[in-house]
């Protein structure tokens, strides 16, 4: 099986028949001799070299998040085996698009439709978790449409505010 | 007593319950709506929703908490910390309803929340306090006048204020009077209150604070200090005892100075005493925190005492077990907070399912923890998940021990800052116990993640790919399983034939 992963935006291919207790992986050229075991789903037991290592694996929006020796790593996916679950719609790179981060409340909504916006500009303030948080524009541009307005809540990635980015 | 309720939620709530527990009485609890799966409704005797998720409709509303208390039966109250913990109109409300609430009397609690009064029963006592204003200016040139006179630079404080609201500090003149025109503003309308005092600014200072338990019969004692100096957006991560820049005399005497501060509000049951400690050994009163704070494990753990056992016997009437010379710190604690926050992404709250959680375990660690995995993390509250603490012989063993601990201690599905505070335990200024309260700024700003090697990516990717692999469905990848001894036992089962 085939994977590649977008780490720190460079992308990774690893690929592994993953069948029997002691099995080749190969990462980008580097291949490894993995003595591993599902412990069971989520965590995965390593012996490199004769070197103990557990790692976790969660799955999350387009990727899995992976934590190993206390660091944490996001992996964005998109597999070249075809498995849904597996290639995600992650980074579809809309930088017009103003999402809320997290669930929460709207504010204040800080611009209307047809105005004019700079990068770094905040467009919309997102209240959660007793703390505000301003979202801004990454682009320059044009407000196209205004979705939501101050008392609405919203949902991760839920899209706010359009933005025409600009020629 | 016979049966307390919690008025609170998440690990303070699920600390309580096990205080409870331990001496044999009734634990009932209240959630809100969106708490029913949270873990302190799965841990107690007793559970009550009291409303919908907004805080101000379910865990602020003293009704809704009174009905609740009647409908268990409780005769008692424990507030935790935060929501109506230091709300001395309902500490009133629980005495004139008959009911004890596990801390101070509304009196004293309406007292230590007014800074301006405090500081005056402060005064009177020759407790120590920051030179600064005992009133508020009656205009402009009174202001200008008193901050000439204590030196610039000055603090600009709300005098209802409290988490760093309302506070400016102004470095000269020139600026004044813009600082206390805003100060007033966000004060009227954060706390009904426009009155703003100023104070000598105390520049890289530590947060040193003592904890004091005084029963109802007149005796107090300190069981030492905590050093909070670590703190961002002047909320504290990183908390230890003893403190590195306290010693036996310095020690002896803010203890001593912290019971008559408790004496002189007529303070009773836990409380904090906090001081700001100059770099040359002075230590000023800045307020007393009545309520069992986030922190206290560390007391726990150099102590011995169990804080909140302590406050339900003082709340009983019952007499100190216990007097000063029977106290003594034992080696070193150290604790952290976990909170569901992205450090990466300005430490923006994070909210979802915890997919994975695994807790560390060992000798010397303590987790006082309000989640579970599966659960999810709610968008309505403070985004604490819980607190690690660990205890051991020495500051360097304490260390090395949350190091570990860290490392070993797994979320994922919510963004966590994990990492960040591994980050700040391995600091060297840390290790050099440098722990003033611009720790953050001056050591941890230019801190970011993925700082790690080729080879922890490595296996983050072959972890990654050998999990995905080996998910159902994922292209019949599964693997084949070794037996194991439960499939050969045929109609055997261990302990078969018994039932329970």
């Amino acid at each position: 099986m085939e994977f590649e992963f977008t780490l720190n935006g460079e992308k990774r291919r690893v690929s592994t028949d993953a069948r029997s207790p002691n099995t080749d992986v190969t990462i980008d050229g580097t291949t490894y001799e993995v003595d591993w075991s599902r412990i069971r789903e989520g965590v995965i037991s390593l012996i490199l070299d004769g070197r103990s290592h557990t790692v976790h694996v969660a799955r999350k929006d387009g990727g899995v998040s992976v934590q190993v020796e206390g660091y944490q790593y996001s992996l964005e996916t998109g597999s070249s085996d075809d498995d849904s679950a597996v290639a995600a719609g992650a980074g579809a790179g809309d930088g017009g698009s103003i999402k809320a981060p997290m669930p929460g409340n709207v504010v204040k909504v800080m611009v209307e439709e047809g105005d004019e916006v700079t990068a770094g500009q905040s467009i919309v303030v997102v209240e959660a978790m007793k703390m505000e948080n301003e979202v801004r524009s990454s682009v320059d541009g044009t407000v196209k449409k205004v979705s939501v307005a101050a008392g609405d809540s919203v949902g991760t990635s839920e899209v706010m505010v359009e933005i025409e980015p600009a020629e | 007593m016979n049966k307390i309720l919690i008025v609170n939620r998440g690990e303070i709530a699920v600390r309580v319950v096990r205080a409870c527990r331990d001496l044999g009485i009734p634990a009932a609890v209240v959630y809100s709506e969106a708490d029913r799966a949270s873990l302190h409704v799965l841990e107690a005797d007793e559970a009550v929703c009291i409303g919908p998720a907004p805080a101000l409709e379910s865990y602020l509303n003293i009704d809704a908490v009174i009905e609740a208390a009647r409908k268990v039966g409780a005769d008692a109250v424990h507030p935790g910390y935060g929501f109506l913990a230091e709300n001395w109109r309902f500490t009133k409300r629980c005495e004139d309803e008959g009911l004890t609430f596990i801390g101070p009397t509304s009196d004293a609690l309406q007292l230590v929340a007014d800074k301006i009064r405090s500081r005056e029963t402060m005064l009177a006592q020759g407790v120590p306090i920051i030179p600064g204003m005992m009133s508020s200016g009656k205009d402009m040139a009174e202001y200008r006048e008193k901050a000439a006179e204590m030196g610039y630079p000055v603090l600009v404080k709300a005098s209802a204020g409290g988490g760093g609201k309302g506070m400016h500090v102004v470095r000269e003149e020139s600026a004044l009077e813009d600082a206390i025109e805003a100060s007033s503003r966000v004060a009227a309308s954060a706390f009904g209150d426009d009155t703003v005092y100023i104070e000598k600014l105390i520049e890289r200072p530590r947060h040193v604070e003592f904890q004091v338990l005084a029963d109802t019969h007149g005796n107090c004692v300190h069981l030492f200090e905590r050093e909070c100096s670590i703190q961002r957006r002047h909320q504290k991560i990183v908390e230890e005892s003893p403190s590195p820049a306290v010693d036996n005399e310095l020690r002896a005497k803010m203890g001593e100075t912290a019971v008559r501060a408790a004496k002189a509000c007529g303070y009773t049951n836990a409380g904090t005493v906090e001081f700001l400690l100059d770099e040359d050994g002075s230590f000023y009163f800045l307020e007393v925190n009545a309520r069992i704070q986030v922190e206290h494990p560390v007391t726990e753990m150099v102590t011995g005492v169990d804080l909140v056992r302590q406050q339900i016997l003082i709340a009983a009437g019952e007499k100190l077990e216990f007097t000063q010379a029977d106290l003594s710190q034992t080696g070193h604690a150290i604790e952290c907070r976990i909170y569901a926050e992205d450090p990466r992404n300005n430490f923006l709250p994070s909210s979802g399912v915890i997919t994975l959680f695994r807790e560390p375990q060992g000798p010397g660690i303590r987790h006082d923890c309000g989640i579970y995995e599966g659960w999810e993390v709610p968008v309505h509250y403070d985004p604490i998940l819980s607190k690690l603490i660990v205890h051991a012989e020495d500051r360097d063993a304490a260390r090395a021990r949350m190091k570990r601990a860290l490392s070993d201690m797994s979320i994922l599905g919510i963004a966590t800052c994990l990492e960040y505070l591994w980050a700040i335990i391995d600091n060297e200024a840390y290790a050099a116990g440098e722990t003033q309260t611009d720790f953050i700024e001056k050591h941890m700003s230019d801190w970011t993640s993925g700082a790690s090697s080729e080879e922890t990516e490595h296996l983050a990717l072959i972890g990654a790919a050998l999990s995905l692999a080996t998910e159902s469905g994922a292209g019949g990848a599964v693997r084949e399983r070794t037996p194991s001894p439960w499939d050969t036992l045929g109609g055997w089962r261990i302990g078969g034939g018994g039932g329970r």
